[in-house]
């Protein structure tokens, strides 16, 4: 609302508010004739007059002062009131398999615990699920379909899904536990990647998405949170498809908003683009250190992200930012889900130096079809430009033949007599000079006489020169 | 940095009161500890959960911080605001900070009928308030002013009037309209038209 427009609702809504509600309407009438637009807005006002008052308590100066003892909390999921209040204590044993090391913290879904397997002897990580869809039949049964799927994806930038376990009614899932420490919180730390390792790792990145997605599964939630970066700086993908498990109500959205797609913030069907967006978002903070969309709180991130603003662009976080980098971050993230790269190993071969196919080869991998399909055609040549390249070496060929006939000189100074002709005169000769040993081979060719070539050269210009 | 003599405290306000901004930029450290060093007092001596009186808190660190001669009205009125002042920042800043925290740890839930985050998120229900303020105050300083005062500066009605020199009447009316915008604009997300969007490119 424009300034002056502000100020003519609120001195409307103000002077309703002065009058009895049952003469609110007349006045309305009479104060915004055919205004329609205004007496909406006056209307509007009123009716959130009526449920606005209790929403701000003036209690906050308590919590403030409260606030104000305290030097600036360092919070960290290992902070004591996280392990107060979780379910499981150090030393408890799940299920008789996993002994609980630790809370390593609180998702979206719900507690995650470090564990060992006490039957094959691993760590591992255990998520629970919210309380609410242990007893919510549909969404157990979409639960464990996800996780089907997701175990079968075995990649080495995917974290390994191992199986479903029940304790006590709850659900949990055991997860390949990743020693190492999330993109977001290495990005809270260093600020942006350089630059060389920011391609490393988003080409990582960019393999695990594709495996994921060749099985089928959209990761729904791609963040710097869901990224870890294992001790040996290897990426791991972690949490993909689960978040399509928290909606339990179609008006709530799962997922984290700053990542979304335009079209998961409007609740339309996802598809590998959509992860492709949220890839671009990464990629973005990745490599600038920057978020994509910057806002303080969500009401501001909903407006920023539903307007048509697009991000700033990278290089001017970045100054020496390769150019191929930013723009296929902004490939990924188009409004429009058929602009966007169709992979991510599209994504992967966009980026500098991007053959993710010679990558996958050095490290011992079997690329997928889908890989080398997606590779870039380096060393081939497009069909057209090899046709046209045979054509034009037949036509030289030709060329010089029908030309050979005036230019070469055996060709304008025939032989009077043909070679074996000439060849049983030489061997003739050979007898009367008393070598009569029958030939074992014969050769014959034709040599220039170049002393003679140059006296022609010198005395005889005329066109005949060569005729006999 | 000396804690400055309860003159230069008085300059110092007097100047912020004429529209010096510079002058506020010393007074907020120096409010923030003085607030502080007293709550921390009042907090060890009390039983847990005991509530802050704001005002007394408030004025006991413009006693000490102006001395005998804060009694000059206009002083008081502005280290009042100056108070409210800083109670948002902190309250902001921790709230900032819980959500980054927060943000580490996994999705959020939107509901989107009610853009309203969710109750239990205090954090991210002051975020977004300071958000709409900072709208509001752009739109309607006045009630900015109230808003702040009443709920960062825990002022009553009476003790926000007479800091405003404004009368009871016009900050009860201005504070219910002023919660109606915050609450629409916390609800639908906000149109600010008063500034440029975020860079377009």
């Amino acid at each position: 609302m424009k300034p002056d427009r502000w100020r003519k609702v609120d001195e409307l809504f103000e002077a309703a508010l002065d009058r009895e509600p049952s003469h609110r309407a007349a006045f309305l009438d009479h104060a915004c004739g055919s205004d329609r637009e205004l007496r909406r807005e006056v209307e509007k006002m009123l009716d959130i007059d009526s449920q606005a008052q209790d929403f701000i308590k003036t209690d906050v100066f308590d919590v403030a002062a409260k606030l104000i003892t305290q030097p600036t909390p360092k919070k960290s999921i290992f902070t004591s009131d996280s392990i107060d209040d979780a379910r499981f204590v150090p030393g408890d044993i799940l299920s008789e398999r996993y002994r609980i090391i630790g809370l390593l913290g609180r998702g979206g879904m719900g507690e995650v615990y470090r564990a060992d397997d006490l039957k094959l002897k691993q760590p591992v990580a255990l998520k629970f699920l919210p309380a609410s869809l242990n007893t919510d039949g549909a969404a157990l049964a979409r639960f464990y379909k996800e996780v089907s799927v997701a175990r079968q994806i075995s990649h080495r930038h995917v974290c390994r899904v191992y199986d479903v376990a029940e304790y006590s009614g709850e659900h949990f899932i055991s997860m390949e536990f990743v020693r190492g420490e999330e993109l977001s919180s290495l990005l809270k730390r260093i600020g942006r990647v350089p630059q060389d390792k920011a391609v490393d790792v988003a080409r990582q990145l960019c393999a695990g998405l594709a495996a994921v997605h060749e099985r089928g599964v959209l990761h729904r939630d791609l963040k710097p949170a869901n990224i870890m970066l294992d001790e040996h700086g290897e990426v791991r993908i972690t949490d993909f498809g689960i978040a399509a498990l928290a909606v339990e109500d179609p008006r709530e959205m799962s997922g984290t908003p700053a990542y979304m797609s335009p079209e998961q913030l409007d609740s339309q069907e996802l598809t590998a683009r959509s992860d492709i967006y949220s890839l671009g978002l990464v990629l973005y903070e990745l490599f600038t250190g920057k978020k994509a969309f910057a806002a303080t709180s969500l009401p501001e991130l909903l407006r920023l992200r539903r307007s048509d603003t697009t991000p700033t662009s990278p290089a001017e976080h970045v100054r020496d930012l390769n150019p191929l980098i930013e723009r296929v971050i902004f490939r990924c993230l188009e409004r429009d889900p058929s602009k966007r790269p169709a992979s991510a190993l599209q994504v992967a071969a966009a980026l500098p130096g991007g053959d993710p196919l010679a990558a996958a080869l050095a490290a011992g991998e079997t690329p997928s079809p889908e890989m080398v399909a997606a590779a870039p055609k380096q060393g081939a040549l497009r069909p057209a430009v090899a046709v046209s390249l045979l054509a034009s070496v037949i036509i030289l060929f030709g060329t010089i033949c029908f030309l050979s006939r005036y230019v070469a000189l055996y060709r304008i100074v025939p032989l009077n007599k043909s070679p074996e002709v000439l060849r049983d005169r030489s061997a003739e000769l050979v007898r009367k000079f008393g070598v009569t040993t029958p030939a074992g081979d014969s050769a014959y060719g034709m040599g220039l006489d170049r002393d003679y070539l140059d006296y022609i050269h010198d005395n005889d210009q005329s066109p005949t020169r060569f005729c006999c | 940095m000396p804690t400055p003599s309860p003159q230069e405290v008085t300059q110092l306000l007097a100047a912020w009161g004429k529209g010096d901004r510079s002058a506020l930029d010393k007074l907020l450290p120096l409010v923030h500890s003085e607030l502080r060093r007293i709550a921390e007092r009042q907090m060890s001596q009390e039983r847990p959960g005991h509530t802050l009186q704001a005002t007394a808190l408030v004025n006991e660190a413009y006693l000490k911080l102006a001395g005998q001669q804060g009694f000059d009205w206009q002083n008081r009125a502005h280290f009042f605001a100056v108070c409210a002042q800083v109670m948002r920042h902190i309250l902001i800043d921790h709230a900032r900070a819980h959500a980054r925290d927060k943000r580490g740890g996994g999705a959020v839930k939107v509901s989107l009928n009610d853009a309203l985050v969710v109750a239990d998120d205090q954090a991210s229900h002051f975020i977004a308030l300071d958000e709409a303020l900072r709208v509001l105050e752009r739109l309607d300083p006045q009630k900015g002013k109230i808003v702040e005062l009443r709920y960062f500066g825990g002022l009553s009605v009476d003790e926000a009037a007479e800091v405003m020199n404004i009368s009871p009447r016009t900050v009860r009316r201005e504070w219910q309209r002023a919660k109606a915008w915050l609450y629409r604009m916390m609800t639908e997300g906000i149109e600010d038209e008063t500034r440029p969007l975020a860079k377009s490119r």
